[in-house]
């Protein structure tokens, strides 16, 4: 996934696509987690940065890039682009550029399926900047007033677009709302890839078996910082990246971009010997490198 | 029999007779179940009436969650004005769905609180200005006819719609046109419905006008002068021939609207018969859009009918 991203980032530095792109460097544990734990019939509804969960999803970098360049052949049938990017044949039924807008249609879908039968759970993203919005607590007024087996995910890096959430508004805690609306609460941080695989399984059984929402909060780090000097003054200024390319990052420099627990590559790395490490790289290059000749 | 009570066994009739549904919003299933609109809604194992929390932006997503899911539903919202709080969900959620062409069905049934007492709430009434924040399909109904052919062939049929009935109409019995033009014709959309056909005039009513509209042509026949009355329910209209045509044979275009918007339904109309190249007499009788008309009042919308009388006969001179 992360090669995946990389090799995308550096047709974006090509201006190869026309529609905006929110690369998810720095958020792969927590989505290959979600595809893991996730079973044929269940749902998963996404944000505008939904590369990490499609590609998770989608073993195909081709069609994810198809779709990119508006394709027939993209995996919408290019009508979809990037921040509206759906797959329901894998599950992603729906996706929304729009801050915390999916989050009630989520509401919808786990309604549905559990009029329809069976043991389906909804898995619903969002980010820590949609819990400035409405959506959220309708959401989960909803979910748990009828008993939805919904689980919501709120990946929290601390930033909404350039500006750090502490810089636009109180704390929230999220825990608290969780047993406000008597919801289980998990926390995850670190990007420790197996613990979130277990975790997220756990998740989606107990709520299945539960028929209860529940939330997760997943602390993580959008990969790509960069430093700007703004007009009328000569101090720098620390920007989270948000979208389009990052000129700074490249994939000759390898896939890991922060030696660091911030970067859920390098704590993978940590866990093979380096030499499989590089092998996998040039395997996985030369094979995600055909699929785009 | 009342209009409520005409919408309510419409409503009840469709989908007793469909089979699995989800009705859902604030208070549909208790107390005065939206003043009656919603009273004994078919409950089943498969047909479902929900109450739902306040909170008319996440009902709306829950409606097009279900449709994803491929379930046919429902939202009862009491007021027009309160999907306002939901228009992210009518415009960027619509606009995601639509592109699957789906195949279940999700209709928003609205009240349009123009009964005027409300005061700032009553100055949104016109349902075409929803409509056309995602070209949306919408339908207003004020009158039997109207309400047996929107809900039977909209209320329950893919896609999405928002389907609009008037709070000042709910005590008056179900508005018919004079009983000489028993037969009404509706176009395969439920678009446009024609009440009576006439030689002298064609009166066509917008919004929830058709009781003046009515008055109109009643009033018109004791002076000696037919009118064709057409009640336009869709606000989405592509079509217009079937206005058109009796336009051309009749000579004289009565618009009634009671709406408060700029963007009314019956400018297209009057826009539509002059693209056609018709040279005939347009009276529009618009409801006057006032700045007092935000503080509580009647709402009463009256056509004086003398002065349309004069218009009519100094354009006959």
């Amino acid at each position: 996934m992360r090669i995946s991203m990389l090799m995308i980032n550096e047709l974006i530095k090509k201006k190869a696509f026309s529609v905006p792109i929110h690369l998810a460097l720095g958020h792969e544990a927590i989505a290959v987690a979600v595809a893991a734990a996730m079973r044929p019939s269940d749902r998963l509804l996404l944000t505008h940065r939904n590369i990490h969960y499609n590609l998770a999803c989608n073993p195909s970098l081709r069609r994810e890039i198809d779709e990119y360049l508006l394709r027939e052949s993209g995996l919408a049938g290019g009508q979809n682009g990037a921040m509206n990017l759906t797959n329901p044949d894998a599950g992603v039924i729906y996706t929304s550029s729009i801050l915390a807008n999916c989050l009630p249609v989520a509401t919808g879908v786990a309604m549905g399926q559990w009029v329809s039968g069976g043991d389906a759970v909804t898995i619903a993203l969002t980010g820590d900047g949609a819990l400035e919005e409405g959506a959220f607590y309708e959401t989960l007024m909803i979910a748990n007033s009828l008993n939805l087996p919904l689980v919501v995910v709120i990946e929290n890096n601390e930033w909404s677009m350039h500006t750090r959430i502490d810089e636009r508004r109180c704390a929230i805690d999220l825990e608290s709302i969780a047993a406000a609306f008597g919801m289980k609460f998990y926390r995850l941080a670190g990007n420790d890839l197996n613990l979130y695989c277990d975790t997220l399984r756990n998740v989606r059984n107990e709520t299945s078996a539960a028929r209860k929402p529940c939330m997760v909060e997943v602390s993580l780090s959008t990969l790509g910082d960069y430093t700007v000097v703004e007009e009328g003054s000569s101090q720098g200024r620390y920007i989270n990246y948000h979208t389009g390319a990052l000129t700074h990052v490249s994939l000759a420099n390898g896939p890991i971009i922060d030696e660091s627990e911030r970067d859920p590559v390098h704590m993978l790395a940590k866990l093979v010997p380096k030499a499989d490490i590089t092998r996998w790289v040039h395997e996985i290059s030369a094979e995600l490198e055909s699929q785009l000749q | 029999m009342t209009y409520l009570a005409h919408v309510n066994g419409r409503i009840r009739q469709v989908i007793g007779k469909h089979g699995r549904f989800v009705s859902f919003g604030q208070n549909i299933g208790a107390g005065s179940h939206l003043a009656g609109l919603t009273r004994s809604l078919p409950r089943s194992d498969d047909q479902r009436v929900v109450n739902m929390p306040n909170c008319e932006n996440g009902l709306i997503g829950f409606g097009f969650g279900l449709m994803l899911e491929g379930i046919d539903s429902a939202f009862f919202c009491k007021q027009l004005d309160f999907l306002l709080l939901g228009c992210d969900q009518i415009v960027n959620t619509y606009n995601m769905v639509r592109l699957r062409r789906p195949a279940a069905s999700f209709s928003i049934v609205c009240i349009a609180v123009d009964s005027g007492f409300e005061g700032p709430q009553s100055r949104l009434n016109n349902l075409a200005d929803f409509g056309s924040l995602a070209d949306i399909p919408t339908f207003t109904i004020s009158n039997g006819p109207d309400a047996d052919a929107v809900i039977d062939r909209h209320l329950i049929a893919p896609g999405f719609r928002i389907i609009a009935v008037s709070q000042r109409l709910f005590r008056t019995e179900v508005s018919r046109p004079s009983q000489d033009f028993a037969d009404v014709s509706v176009d395969a959309d439920a678009h446009i419905l024609r009440h009576a056909a006439g030689s002298d005039a064609t009166i066509a009513a917008f919004n929830f006008a058709f009781p003046q509209a009515v008055s109109v042509q009643q009033d018109l026949r004791d002076r000696g002068l037919t009118a064709s009355l057409y009640s336009i329910a869709g606000t989405r209209v592509l079509n217009w021939d079937t206005v058109i045509e009796d336009v051309r044979r009749t000579g004289r275009l009565i618009l009634i609207d009671d709406s408060r918007s700029r963007n009314r339904l019956a400018d297209r109309l009057r826009a539509a018969v002059a693209d056609a190249g018709i040279r005939c007499t347009t009276i529009p009788l618009y409801r006057a859009i006032r700045e007092e008309d935000i503080r509580p009042n009647a709402d009463e919308f009256s056509v004086d009918t003398e002065q349309l009388y004069q218009a009519l006969n100094t354009a006959v001179q």
